[in-house]
């Protein structure tokens, strides 16, 4: 046991000090006005209240809690309809599939949002070009710069990026699904939809949460393809909660308000935990 | 081949789904639509890389005339990619090993070395691994100046290693746990004493764990972004690929060429790597679905 300790400490140690200490840190400073200099001051929950009326850190929670809500849903459906219809492929063709659709997972988000600047750029986009070429040029828009599109075109970028990920998750769970299930089912009557929605969707269950698990609290952290994309622009309609954050750090130096509004958004993503916890509540199946 | 060909055509008589004939055609029509929607910016990008300014607004469809390789140099060399190669290939190599050797040690612990309440333990770690790492930023920035670190890429480093261990030491322990506590006793009969016994058979024992884990935490590595951009704001020394591509864009903002050959250098070997080690990362990534 002694040795046990020996093992696990060196993992404890580096972890919490770089993330439990700095966590306990934020959470001291939010009760502050610290600016970066002298001793920070104790202004209670001041902060806290102030951030309640700054319009600009509402919009980034709506915008933050958008982007997570829908890329997630559109990625989770997306994932397992493919995950779904890769069933019905022969083998090495599903893998083909599943390798090719997987491979944006790996693009940092970074480079997914420039990426998709050269989809959506207004002169020289591909999307603007498509609509051009096949007569709709009255669909053109400046989808970047358009407070009516550029929301949808940050979901887009995300979607495309993860929703491999989904139908990896999903497939791996169908996979696993004995045949004698749907075979039977099958002599019952029960059309493909039905297997389907019947079936397949409860009995994958925790896939289906696992993916949305993922998706929506990776969602939450979207900050980087904003950034390479909109920059948070236009006039801030694209602004997340992290660059707001960011922004009234390192350049205002309100690092006590920065960090009040750290505490409210991990307090956002523990209401999304609990909220996915109830939503997916009940029974699973066992097969 | 001829038996693979057996076994897969027995495979496909198999699969129930293959009846439903029209399925098996929106199967199809549906999947390759989203290949093409996953593949096609990529093709485009790349053509792109070996346009220039001029031929990428008149002739935005085609292949380019020339190829280009120039626009690839000229994002490594006045780009200045290279150097935040070399930072981004530090950083995320350092960090990975590190990461995967610590968790390594702990998940091993926690799943073989009786550590008393070892599931709370992993619990709380997962827990905390929920809360977005930009939460810490501001303590942890003035905490590793504090530790005279500022300028070096050990202000990258140490966190980005402690970020991934959570998660790693959670697939480590998984992966001791299917591992009967005999075979690490015979081990241990024979004398070797633990730190030994570890690295000379524990480890190699669980190559496919420090696989997942090590794809894994080197994707997520590879392109971090937010705490790359509030480091290296001490010093452009550390700048890794993902801010310094994003100076590139500001710097040189419309050489298209150019850009576009800058992501791919970015993107190209993240890609050579997950096709090697795919099934590494898939699988870790589906045991746990699977287990729950």
């Amino acid at each position: 046991m002694i040795i046990g300790f020996c093992f696990l400490i060196p993992a404890l140690a580096a972890y919490l000090l770089f993330m439990g200490y700095p966590l306990y840190r934020t959470v001291a400073l939010s009760i502050t006005n610290w600016s970066g200099f002298g001793d920070p001051q104790n202004i209670g929950l001041v902060n806290y209240q102030s951030i309640f009326k700054d319009k600009t850190f509402l919009l980034a929670l709506k915008n933050t809690i958008y982007f997570a809500v829908f890329s997630s849903i559109f990625s989770v459906l997306l994932g397992l309809l493919l995950a779904w219809l890769n069933m019905y492929m022969r083998r090495m063709e599903g893998q083909v599939f599943r390798t090719v659709m997987f491979a944006p997972s790996m693009i940092a988000p970074t480079i997914t949002g420039l990426l998709f600047l050269f989809i959506f750029t207004e002169d020289v986009g591909m999307v603007n070009n498509i609509l051009k070429a096949i007569g709709l040029s009255e669909l053109t828009t400046a989808w970047l710069t358009n407070a009516m599109t550029v929301k949808q075109v940050v979901v887009i970028a995300t979607v495309w990026r993860q929703f491999g990920l989904t139908l990896v998750l999903c497939y791996a769970g169908l996979q696993s699904i004995p045949n004698e299930l749907i075979e039977s089912a099958r002599l019952d009557g029960a059309s493909d939809g039905k297997v389907f929605s019947r079936i397949l969707v409860p009995l994958i269950k925790p896939q289906i949460e696992l993916s949305v698990m993922f998706t929506m609290l990776g969602g939450l952290r979207i900050y980087d393809s904003v950034v390479s994309l909109t920059g948070g622009g236009p006039a801030r309609q694209t602004v997340v909660l992290p660059m707001w954050i960011i922004e009234n750090a390192y350049t205002y130096s309100k690092f006590g308000y920065a960090s009040a509004m750290c505490v409210v958004f991990i307090a956002v993503v523990l209401i999304f935990i609990v909220a996915l916890r109830l939503v997916f509540r009940g029974e699973n199946y066992e097969y | 081949m001829s038996i693979r060909k057996i076994g897969s055509s027995i495979k496909d008589t198999e699969n129930l789904y293959a009846k439903t004939k029209p399925l098996v055609a929106a199967s199809r029509v549906i999947t390759i639509l989203c290949a093409v929607t996953v593949l096609y910016p990529l093709v485009f990008i790349v053509l792109v890389s070996f346009k220039n300014n001029q031929e990428f607004y008149s002739n935005i469809w085609g292949f380019p005339e020339i190829w280009r390789w120039s626009n690839y140099s000229y994002a490594w060399v006045n780009g200045e990619i290279g150097k935040f190669a070399l930072n981004s290939v530090i950083v995320s190599l350092s960090a990975v090993l590190a990461s995967a050797l610590l968790s390594a040690l702990a998940g091993y612990a926690l799943s073989k070395l009786h550590i008393p309440k070892a599931k709370s333990i992993i619990a709380i770690l997962l827990g905390l691994n929920f809360v977005p790492s930009v939460a810490v930023f501001i303590p942890l920035y003035i905490q590793l100046i504090n530790m005279h670190l500022n300028k070096t890429l050990l202000m990258l480093i140490l966190p980005y290693m402690a970020w991934q261990i959570p998660f790693s030491i959670y697939i480590f322990k998984n992966f001791f746990d299917s591992i009967p506590a005999q075979l690490l006793d015979a081990a241990r009969v024979d004398g070797c004493n633990e730190i030994r016994t570890f690295f000379s058979i524990i480890l190699p024992l669980a190559r496919p764990a420090v696989a997942t884990v090590m794809v894994f935490n080197f994707i997520n590595i590879w392109g971090e972004y937010i705490w790359a951009s509030v480091a290296s704001s001490s010093s452009t020394k550390i700048q890794t690929l993902p801010v310094g591509l994003l100076y590139f864009r500001g710097e040189y903002g419309i050489q298209w060429g150019p850009f576009a050959a800058a992501i791919l250098i970015i993107i190209v070997p993240l890609m050579l790597i997950f096709i090697y080690l795919q099934r590494y990362f898939i699988r870790g990534l589906t045991a746990g679905a699977v287990k729950g």
